[in-house]
C-alpha cells in the first residue's frame, strides 16, 4: 500500500492509500459531522452530512471518498455549512422528529447535529403523515416516525450480524425499513441479536425494556465479558441504580467487535423464574428459611456421602472451591472433553473459504460464531456445508444428514481453508472427521466455563448417589426415594421446590465477578455489575464456607 | 426470391398496436388473399414510421401513399380500390405534404431529415435479419474485425461521437478507459431503460432496427475486450423485448453471436434483461446494481463504471442511440460522421417532439439544428394556430425554454450556455393555453415518485418540493415559496448523490426564472 | 431609560413555558431595570397587546381559529415576535391530533371519557373551532426568534430577552438550545 499526501483545512498529512477523507481528517483531529457513517460498517455516503469540498465539482461525501495524492480538502466553508443545514432541515421535516416525547432525546445523533448547527425551528414543517409503529417484537420497538433511513440497521444486520433480515422496501419518500421485506418484526427471521438497536442513531429502534428508564449519560457503563457461552464476547453494560438498562456489544473487544446474540443481550434480562433470596430447608414437607451457617452445617454433616454436580456455567473460583471441598466426588453435569482435539481459533473463521458446521445450530447457540460464518457465506465469500445444523442449513445449498457425511466431506474438500465447527458429536462421526488432516477444528465447548472444568480435572458423570449437591442455573434432575438433594441456584422454580431438600441462593447474571476460560483457552475476568438481594451468597462467601466444612 | 409488384408496410409499434394494428394486419392479409393478390402484393410489418397520433399507419410502395387511422373495416376498400384497381383511397390517405417523418426527398421549403440511426426503421421488417443484411447490415462488424481493437477505438474517438443518453460523454474515451482498465472480464451494457418521460427514440431503434443495435454492441465488445453484453430494456417495452430476443436468436443462428464470430477469434454473447419500472435504473450505476440483482440504488462515483462496474469489472454502458451510431461510423468512416452536425457534436440526433404541435413524433436531424426549425418545421408549428409559450427540452429533467431562445442550436455545448442540457432529446411544446405551474407540478410529482430514496436530500427534497407546489396550486402558497423552491433545488444540486436529484434544479429554476409571472397569481 | 414593552399569551399549551419564564426569578428584576415593561400577559389584567408593542412572546401551538386570531393580532401589533417553547416553535405534542379527525377527537375528549356521564361537545360563539391542522407558529405568521425547549430553560429565555434589550441578535448556543 502506498502513501498519499493530502491537505485538509490547510494541514498536511500522509496517509495510506485506501483511506477515506473522514479517516484522514480524524487522524488530524478534524471533526466532520456524520450520520449514516459508522466505524464498523462499510461507508455508505447517503445521508450527505459529511459533504466537504475536495477539488472542483460538487462537494463529496468525506466518509466514502478515498484520498488521492495531492488532494486539497476544505471541511468547513460557508457553502458546505449551508448545505449541511439544509440537509438537516430536510431530515427533520421528513418524518415526526419531535424530541419532547422521544425515548432517545439526549442520546440522539440527529438531535446532536441539530444542536450543533443551531437549528432552532423547522423550515419544512414535519409531515402530517403517521408512519407505522411495530411493537410486535418481544425485545425491540421499531418506530418508523423516527427513522432517518441511514440504513445502519440494515447494514449492520448484513455486514456484522450476517442475518440479512432488514432491508428497505418501497422507493423514494415511501421507503421504509422492513424485516424480511414485508413482515412484522415478530414474524420475521430476526434472531434478536440487537445489533440494529445498537447502531441506530435516533430513537427509531429502541430496547423495549430500557425505554424511558434513563439516558446514556445517566447510566454507568461497565465493560465486562458475557458468561452465557464460551465465546466470551465483550459487553458494555448500562447500569442505573442497580438495574441493568441494556446490554450492548463492546466494539473494542477483539473477540466479537460489538456483535452479540440474544443469549447474552436479551434473554437473561427477561428472566421470568422467581429468584431465590435466602437459604431454605425443607423440614417435614414445609420450607423454612435458615441462616447460611445452618445451611452449611447441614452440608457439612452430609459431606462424607455427598457428591457434587456442577454446571459449566459457573466461575472458576466456585468450581475450584467445590473441587477442593469434595475432591474426587466432584463431577460435571454436561460433557467436558472435546470429541476431536481443537486446532482452530476464532480468527481462522475470518480467513476460511469453507465451513463445515456439524450438529450445532448456530442461530440458537453460539450466535456470534454463527454471525462470523453467515456474514461471509451469504454474500458468497465462503461456502457453508451444514451437517444436521438445524436452522443454519437454511442458508446453504449444501445441507446433509449424518448418513450422507461422506458426500458432505467430499464437498468440503473442494475448498482450500476448511474449518470444522462442532460441539458434541454422535458415535462414529468424530472418528470420520478426525482423520481429515487438511481441516482445522474449532471446538465449541458445551458451556461457558467447560474449559475450566477440564483444567480442574472435573469429568462428566450422570448423578447416581443418594446425597447430591447440584450447582447451576438450569438444573433439572430426577429424585429417587431416600435422596437428599442440595441445590445452589439463583432461581426457585416449582420443580426445585418439589425435588430439593436444601436450597442455597447464588448470584445470577452479572451479579458477581469471576474468571472464565473461553473456548480459545483465554482467561477472562467477569465484572460484578449489579448487586443481588441481601440474602444471596456471593461466590466469595460460598467458597470460604466450603473451605471450612 | 420472387419480386412483388406492390409492398404494403404496416407500422407495428406500441402506439399502433394500441390502435388495433394486429387486427388491421390480419384483415389486410385476409382481403389480399380473397382478392387473389397474395403473390403480387406483400405485406410487411415494420417498426414505427415515426408518425404519432394517427392510429394505424400503412404505406403502400411504390406509390408511397400513406394511410392513417386505418381500421380493419377499411381494408376491403383499400385492397380492392388501391391494390387491385390502382386507385388510392383519398379519404383514408394522410395528405402528402404532411408526411415529414419518412420523407425521402424534399417536400416544400423544409430540409430533409438526416436519417442515420433510423435509416432502416420503417423500411425493413425488423424480424428478418436478411433484410438488415441486404442493407449493408453487419458489414461494419466485418470491417471492425479486420482492424485491431485499438484502431476501432481510434476511429470512434476521431468521429467525436458523444453519448446520446443525455450526458454527452465522448464515447471513444469511455471505450479507451475500459480497454485500459484491468479486470478478469469486461462487460458491455446497453442502456435501453429509456425512462425519461416523453422519450421513445430508443424504442424506435429497438423495435425497428434491432440488428443495428446488436452490431453496435458487438463492435463495442470487440474494441473494449468484452465477451459478454447485457441489453437492459425497460419492462414496459414488450414489443422491443420480443423483437430484440428474436434478433439475438437470429444472429446466433448465423454465427454473428457466440464463439468465433465471422471466423475470427472474437467471441461474444448478448443477454436481454428486463427492467421493472424504475426511472432511477436508467442511471448507469443503479442499472448495474439492478443487473446484479440488488435494489436499483446509484453508487457513488468515483470509481467509474469503466474501472469498477458490473460485478466489480470494467464496464462500458452506452445508450441505444449511441450504439446505433457505431455501425454507420465504422462502415462509412469517422470523416463522414464529422461532416454532419457541429464541430463539437458531430452526427445526428433523434428528437421526439411532443405536446401541442401539429405533427408530434420523432425526427432525426443533424446536431445544431435550431429549436425553431424542429418545432415549427418538422413539428408543423403549434396546433390550432395558437401561440408558442414554452418548450421543455431534455425530458422531465430538462429546461423550460421561452420564445426568446427558440433560435438556440440544439447540441450539447450550445445548450450549456443557456444552462440547459440536451438530455435525451425530448421536446415538449406548450402553447399559450398550457399552465406552466401545472407542468412543473407534474414534473415534481414524477421526481418524487421516482427518487430511489437512498440519499436524504433527494428523498426528502423531492417530497418537499412537491408539497410546496401542491400548496401553490391549491392557493395556499406564499411569495416566499417561489424562492424557497429555487433555493431547495439548488441545495439538491449540491448535495444529491446522483443526477436524479441533481437535475431537479433545471426545470425548477428555468420555469421560475423565465416564467415567474405565471406563478405570481397563485401566491397571496 | 428606554422603555421596551413586552406582551405574551399562550395558545394550545400547558403554560409550562410561562412558568419557565417566571423561573428566571430575580433576573426578571434585572431585566426590568434594563428597561423591560411587561404589559399584557395571561396573568395580568391587560390581555391584549397595545399597538406598537416591542416584543410579543407566544407560547403554544396554533390549533383553533381563536388562536389564529391571537397570533395575527400579535404579529400586527408587535415589532418582534418570539416563539416560546417547543409547541410554538415546532408544533410539539399537540400535533399528534393531526392524525385523528376532529369530530372523533372531540368526542373522545368530551363524551367518551371514562369518568364522564352525559358529556357534550362544547359549542358556542366564544369557543374556538379547530383548524384542520395543528400548526407551529411560523406556519401562520413570520416569526423573528425562536426559543425551543419543553419547557425552555429559564437561562435561555433570559439570554434571549437580555440580548434583545441590549440590541443584539439573540443566538442560542449549544447548552441553551434544547428540544426537550
Amino acid at each position: 500500500m502506498g502513501k498519499v499526501r493530502v491537505k485538509i483545512d490547510g494541514k498536511e498529512i500522509e496517509v495510506e492509500e485506501g483511506k477515506t477523507i473522514l479517516e484522514a481528517a480524524k487522524a488530524l483531529g478534524i471533526e466532520i459531522p456524520t450520520l449514516c457513517y459508522h466505524e464498523k460498517l462499510l461507508p455508505y455516503g447517503a445521508c450527505r452530512m459529511c459533504l466537504v469540498e475536495a477539488g472542483p465539482g460538487a462537494p463529496k461525501p468525506a466518509c466514502a471518498t478515498y484520498v488521492t495524492d495531492g488532494m486539497e480538502v476544505k471541511t468547513s466553508t460557508p457553502e458546505v455549512e449551508e448545505i449541511r443545514k439544509t440537509v438537516l432541515q430536510l431530515l427533520f421535516g421528513e418524518r415526526n422528529h419531535y424530541c419532547m416525547y422521544c425515548e432517545s432525546s439526549g442520546d440522539c445523533e440527529l438531535q446532536k447535529l441539530g444542536y450543533k448547527y443551531g437549528l432552532d425551528h423547522f423550515e419544512f414543517p414535519p409531515y402530517e403523515e403517521k408512519y407505522p409503529l411495530d411493537i410486535s417484537h418481544p425485545y425491540i420497538l421499531f418506530d418508523q416516525n423516527r427513522c432517518v433511513l441511514c440504513r445502519r440497521c440494515a447494514r449492520a444486520c448484513a455486514e456484522l450480524g450476517g442475518h440479512f433480515v432488514l432491508e428497505v422496501k418501497n422507493r423514494g419518500y415511501q421507503s421504509l425499513i422492513a424485516a424480511d421485506l414485508n413482515s412484522q418484526f415478530a414474524q420475521s427471521s430476526c434472531v434478536s441479536c440487537g445489533l440494529c438497536v445498537q447502531v441506530c442513531p435516533t430513537g427509531a429502534l429502541v430496547d423495549k425494556r430500557a425505554a424511558y428508564l434513563g439516558r446514556k449519560e445517566q447510566a454507568e457503563v461497565i465493560k465486562t465479558v458475557c458468561d452465557r457461552c464460551p465465546v466470551g464476547c465483550g459487553l458494555e453494560v448500562y447500569r442505573r441504580a442497580n438495574f441493568i438498562l441494556k446490554v450492548y456489544g463492546d466494539w473494542d473487544s477483539p473477540v466479537n467487535q460489538g456483535v452479540l446474540c440474544k443469549n447474552g443481550r436479551y434473554l437473561p434480562l427477561y428472566e421470568e423464574r422467581p429468584r431465590l433470596n435466602f437459604p431454605k430447608l425443607k423440614e417435614s414437607g414445609a420450607w423454612t428459611r435458615v441462616s447460611p451457617d445452618m445451611a452449611f452445617k447441614v452440608i457439612s454433616e452430609k459431606k462424607g456421602s455427598a457428591s457434587v454436580y456442577l454446571e459449566g456455567s459457573l466461575p472458576w473460583e466456585l468450581l475450584k472451591a467445590f473441587k477442593e471441598a469434595f475432591e474426587d466426588r466432584t463431577f460435571a453435569l454436561n460433557p467436558v472433553s472435546p470429541p476431536i482435539p481443537p486446532s482452530a481459533v476464532l480468527k481462522d473463521l475470518e480467513e476460511a473459504d469453507t465451513y463445515i458446521v456439524v450438529g450445532v445450530d448456530l442461530n440458537e447457540r453460539y450466535g456470534v460464531v454463527g454471525s462470523m460464518i453467515k456474514r461471509r457465506v451469504i454474500p458468497q465469500n465462503a461456502r457453508l456445508i451444514a451437517v444436521e445444523a438445524g436452522s443454519l442449513s437454511g442458508i446453504t445449498d449444501f445441507s446433509y444428514e449424518y448418513k450422507d457425511l461422506d458426500t458432505a466431506l467430499g464437498e468440503a474438500r473442494k475448498g482450500n481453508r476448511i474449518v470444522v465447527v462442532y460441539s458434541g458429536l454422535p458415535e462414529g462421526i468424530s472418528e470420520r472427521l478426525r482423520v481429515e488432516s487438511s481441516f482445522k477444528f474449532l471446538f465449541l465447548p458445551f458451556e461457558a466455563n467447560t474449559m475450566a472444568l477440564k483444567e480442574l480435572g472435573i469429568e462428566h458423570r450422570a448423578p447416581v448417589e443418594k446425597v447430591k449437591i447440584f450447582v447451576g442455573e438450569n438444573l433439572s434432575f430426577t429424585r429417587s426415594p431416600g435422596d437428599f438433594i442440595v441445590v445452589f441456584t439463583p432461581y426457585e422454580t416449582g420443580e426445585l421446590r418439589e425435588k430439593a431438600d436444601l436450597l442455597i441462593p447464588i448470584p445470577g447474571y452479572l451479579e458477581d465477578e469471576g474468571t472464565f476460560v473461553t473456548l480459545e483457552g483465554r482467561r477472562v475476568h467477569r465484572q460484578k455489575v449489579i448487586t443481588p438481594a441481601e440474602g444471596v451468597l456471593t461466590v466469595e462467601e460460598v467458597s470460604s464456607r466450603l473451605e471450612k466444612i | 426470391m420472387r419480386l412483388a409488384r406492390s409492398h404494403v408496410l404496416i407500422s407495428i409499434d406500441i402506439e399502433s398496436v394500441a390502435s388495433g394494428a394486429w387486427e388491421v394486419l390480419r384483415r389486410l392479409k385476409q382481403e389480399i388473399d380473397n382478392q387473389g393478390l397474395s403473390e403480387e402484393v406483400r405485406v410487411l410489418e415494420t417498426g414505427t414510421l415515426g408518425v404519432s397520433g394517427r392510429g394505424v399507419v400503412l404505406v403502400v410502395y411504390p406509390e408511397r401513399v400513406y394511410y392513417g387511422n386505418v381500421r380493419p373495416e377499411d381494408c376491403p376498400r383499400i385492397v380492392e380500390e388501391h391494390l387491385l384497381k390502382g386507385r388510392p383511397v383519398r379519404e383514408l390517405m394522410i395528405p402528402e405534404e404532411l408526411i415529414r417523418p419518412v420523407s425521402r426527398d424534399l417536400l416544400g421549403p423544409m430540409r430533409e431529415q438526416k436519417r442515420v440511426v433510423l435509416e432502416n426503421s420503417g423500411v425493413i421488417d425488423p424480424e428478418k435479419i436478411e433484410e438488415y443484411i441486404a442493407r449493408n447490415g453487419y458489414a461494419a462488424l466485418e470491417k471492425a474485425l479486420s482492424l485491431t481493437p485499438e484502431e476501432v477505438i481510434a476511429e470512434i474517438k476521431k468521429s467525436g461521437l458523444r453519448g446520446r443518453g443525455g450526458a454527452g460523454f465522448p464515447t471513444g474515451i469511455k471505450w479507451e478507459s475500459a480497454r485500459k482498465a484491468s479486470g478478469q472480464e469486461k462487460f458491455i451494457i446497453c442502456n435501453a431503460d429509456e425512462g425519461e418521460p416523453g422519450t421513445f427514440k430508443d424504442r424506435l431503434i429497438l423495435e425497428g432496427d434491432p440488428h443495428k443495435l446488436i452490431e453496435g454492441i458487438l463492435i463495442a465488445g470487440y474494441a473494449v475486450g468484452a465477451k459478454k453484453g447485457y441489453l437492459y430494456i425497460r419492462g414496459e417495452y414488450a414489443l422491443s423485448l420480443h423483437r430484440m430476443r428474436k434478433a439475438i436468436e437470429d444472429a446466433r443462428k448465423l454465427g454473428l453471436l457466440g464463439e468465433n464470430i465471422l471466423g475470427s477469434s472474437f467471441s461474444f454473447d448478448l443477454e436481454v434483461k428486463e427492467g421493472a419500472g424504475a426511472y432511477v435504473c436508467g442511471e448507469e450505476t443503479a442499472l448495474m446494481d439492478s443487473l446484479e440483482g440488488k435494489r436499483g440504488n446509484p453508487r457513488i462515483k468515483p470509481p467509474y463504471p469503466t474501472v469498477v462496474g458490473l460485478f466489480g469489472m470494467p464496464t462500458v454502458i452506452n445508450n441505444v442511440e449511441t450504439l446505433a451510431n457505431i455501425p454507420p461510423i465504422i462502415y462509412k468512416g469517422a470523416d463522414w460522421f464529422r461532416s454532419l452536425g457541429t464541430e463539437s457534436c458531430p452526427g445526428t440526433k433523434v428528437f421526439t417532439i411532443l405536446g401541442e404541435v401539429n405533427f408530434p413524433g420523432l425526427v432525426e436531424v443533424e446536431m445544431g439544428t435550431t429549436l425553431f426549425e424542429i418545432i415549427f418545421g418538422y413539428g408543423g408549428g403549434i396546433k390550432g394556430g395558437k401561440k408558442f409559450k414554452a418548450a421543455l427540452v431534455g425530458g422531465a429533467a430538462g429546461v423550460f425554454l421561452p420564445e426568446s431562445l427558440l433560435g438556440v442550436r440544439m447540441d450539447f455545448d450550445n445548450l450549456k450556455q443557456y444552462k440547459a442540457v440536451l438530455g435525451s432529446g425530448a421536446i415538449l411544446v406548450a402553447s399559450e393555453e398550457a399552465s406552466l405551474p401545472k407542468m412543473l407540478h407534474s414534473v415534481l410529482q414524477f421526481f418524487r415518485h421516482e427518487s430511489c430514496g437512498q440519499c436524504s436530500p433527494c428523498r426528502a427534497g423531492t417530497k418537499e418540493l412537491y408539497r410546496i407546489s401542491t400548496r401553490l396550486l391549491e392557493g395556499r402558497g406564499k411569495v416566499e415559496d417561489l424562492d424557497a423552491m429555487i433555493k431547495l433545488s439548488e441545495s439538491l444540486w449540491y448535495s444529491s448523490l446522483c443526477p436524479l436529484g441533481q437535475s431537479l434544479i433545471m426545470p425548477v429554476k428555468s420555469v421560475l426564472e423565465n416564467f415567474r409571472e405565471e406563478f405570481l397569481p397563485l401566491v397571496q | 431609560m428606554k422603555r421596551v414593552t413586552l406582551a405574551s399569551d399562550w395558545l394550545e399549551s400547558c403554560s409550562g413555558c410561562h412558568m419557565s419564564l417566571l423561573d428566571m426569578d430575580e433576573r426578571l428584576v434585572e431585566l426590568v431595570q434594563m428597561g423591560l415593561v411587561i404589559t399584557a400577559t395571561p396573568i395580568t389584567d391587560l390581555k391584549v397587546p397595545a399597538p406598537g408593542t416591542d416584543i410579543g412572546v407566544l407560547e403554544g401551538a396554533v390549533s383553533t381559529d381563536h388562536h389564529e386570531e391571537v397570533v395575527r393580532l400579535f404579529r400586527e401589533r408587535c415589532k418582534i415576535l418570539v416563539a416560546l417553547g417547543d409547541c410554538a416553535v415546532f408544533g410539539g405534542i399537540h400535533t399528534m391530533r393531526n392524525y385523528i379527525p376532529i369530530e372523533e377527537l372531540l368526542k373522545r375528549g368530551y363524551v367518551t371519557t371514562e369518568s364522564t356521564v352525559g358529556g357534550k361537545i362544547p359549542q358556542g360563539p366564544g369557543i374556538g373551532k379547530h383548524l384542520k391542522k395543528c400548526m407551529a407558529l411560523n406556519e401562520v405568521v413570520k416569526v423573528d426568534f425562536y426559543i425551543p425547549g419543553c419547557p425552555p430553560p429559564a437561562d435561555a429565555i433570559y439570554q434571549v430577552l437580555k440580548d434583545i434589550l441590549e440590541g443584539k441578535t439573540p443566538e442560542l448556543k449549544e447548552e441553551l438550545l434544547k428540544y426537550d
